[in-house]
């Protein structure tokens, strides 16, 4: 192989490698690029109930995964993290939050 | 973390496993409902071994019979009072994980009709239920001067809450001792530079590789290698992994506070598993039941392995394992106490 020639080149937006070690190395160093999948969570929160400016739920939580949403001043679910242990539902004073278990668990 | 400070821990390889409830993170709770006359069945319905109390012996049982023919295994309530099964469940419904009731009624079991399926969890190091953590002594010190650790992350095995009071009060003590006769520490600057470069690293590459996929990564390697039964072909694939993810730990990225959280907790899932692997190697014998039951090793060997295996981490960021002579015995054991739990199993199980 020319040694002018880098171990990739980029051809008609297909990479071309020395071997498949430099496809790896290569591979391995490209930037991540993410997207998103819509599921269903076990915190289910009634907006009309959540009060604004509470966060009771989000102090109860033991594993983190609830938040207020800044725009809304809502509580909701953030992380996919829930262990269904219910501390929110119980503590919330305005009765706001029901948790399901997973669907997968049902 | 107390590995990172420098401090020995011992017993690793003696894994905590539990049986818990089928498709729900509980514990199945042989431990509440046997006190009410609850107790272990097999499929057929009958009880195969004496004691439901948590052993390695009673989960090496427990496996036998969920992976044989009379599989999977049940938690036997129906044969009670009503008024028992509500205080078990008021129980266990309450204190232990709320939602177990929701579990249980989505599905249509109730403790008082029906047998409630159980199933083994995955191994995690602990000494609740087993006997691996932080080397302490009787004053709850670590072997790092300073340095002290109460509960379960602590090598005292079965002492749970009142284990960990009771084990709080004196590490408290111990260390009121210590900082009374102590000058105040010089702060190493430089060293607090370094640590805040590691722990921040997340945050400086947002684009890195998300944390709940090497946490996942990392745990399907520790359920597919480490989980008993093991022998060594599987450790050393499991532990292979394990040093290479310590480049994907350096790799990880984080947007906000939580997931630099998280990113901090795949490091420390990361050390434990290499701790696992390392120690279940290193121990060439069976002991603790299911826990460290190697089936390249099957026989307990007490000439050779009547001993603690301890790790730390050396000067280079590796793991150093060797032997600790156990200590006699406060207590002096009747010889056929010893035998207990080689009597566990009720044979043959399932009335032939």
């Amino acid at each position: 192989m020319d040694a002018n020639i880098s171990r990739k080149q980029i051809v008609a937006g297909k990479l071309k490698f020395a071997s498949e070690t430099a496809a790896a190395i290569a591979a391995s160093e490209a930037p991540n690029r993410q997207t998103a999948r819509l599921f269903d969570v076990p915190v289910v929160v009634n907006e009309e109930k959540c009060i604004s400016g509470c966060h009771v739920c989000v102090d109860s939580c033991p594993v983190d995964c609830l938040a207020i949403d800044a725009g809304r001043r809502k509580a909701h679910m953030k992380y996919d993290e829930c262990w269904y242990c219910l501390a929110c539902e119980v503590d919330c004073p305005a009765n706001a939050i029901t948790v399901k278990i997973p669907f997968l668990l049902r | 973390m107390a590995y990172q400070a420098g401090a020995e821990l011992t017993n690793i390889e003696c894994f905590q496993i539990n049986p818990l409830l089928k498709d729900y993170n509980g514990p199945s709770c042989a431990y509440v409902s046997g006190p009410y006359g609850g107790y272990t069945v097999n499929a057929n319905g009958y009880r195969f071994m004496r004691s439901d109390y948590w052993s390695g012996q009673m989960m090496l049982e427990f496996y036998r019979e969920l992976t044989g023919p009379n599989g999977p295994v049940f938690l036997k309530m129906n044969h009670l009072a009503p008024e028992t099964v509500s205080e078990i469940e008021n129980i266990l419904h309450t204190t232990e994980r709320p939602s177990r009731g929701r579990f249980h009624a989505g599905r249509g079991t109730h403790y008082g009709e029906t047998l409630v399926e159980m199933a083994i969890s995955e191994i995690g190091l602990c000494s609740g239920h087993s006997a691996s953590g932080v080397w302490v002594n009787e004053r709850g010190e670590t072997t790092v001067p300073g340095l002290y650790a109460a509960g379960d992350m602590a090598s005292v095995p079965h002492n749970y809450m009142l284990g960990a009071f009771t084990y709080g009060k004196i590490c408290a003590g111990s260390a009121c001792e210590y900082i009374a006769g102590a000058n105040y520490p010089r702060i190493d600057d430089e060293a607090v530079e370094v640590e805040k470069k590691r722990v921040l690293r997340p945050l400086n590459q947002p684009a890195g590789i998300q944390p709940h996929l090497l946490e996942y990564k990392l745990r399907r390697h520790v359920n597919d290698y480490l989980q008993p039964p093991k022998s060594a072909n599987r450790l050393k694939s499991g532990l292979a992994y394990f040093e290479r993810a310590r480049a994907e730990v350096e790799q990880l990225g984080a947007t906000e506070p939580h997931e630099l959280m998280r990113a901090i907790e795949c490091s420390f899932i990361r050390d434990c598993a290499e701790m696992a692997a390392r120690a279940s190697l290193y121990r060439t014998e069976s002991r603790w039941g299911l826990y460290h039951y190697r089936q390249d090793f099957p026989e307990m060997d007490n000439k050779n392995w009547f001993v603690h295996v301890n790790l730390r981490r050396g000067q280079k960021d590796e793991m150093i394992l060797f032997k600790r002579p156990v200590e006699p015995y406060v207590v002096p054991l009747d010889s056929n106490e010893l035998l207990a739990y080689h009597e566990l199993r009720i044979e043959p199980a399932g009335g032939a």
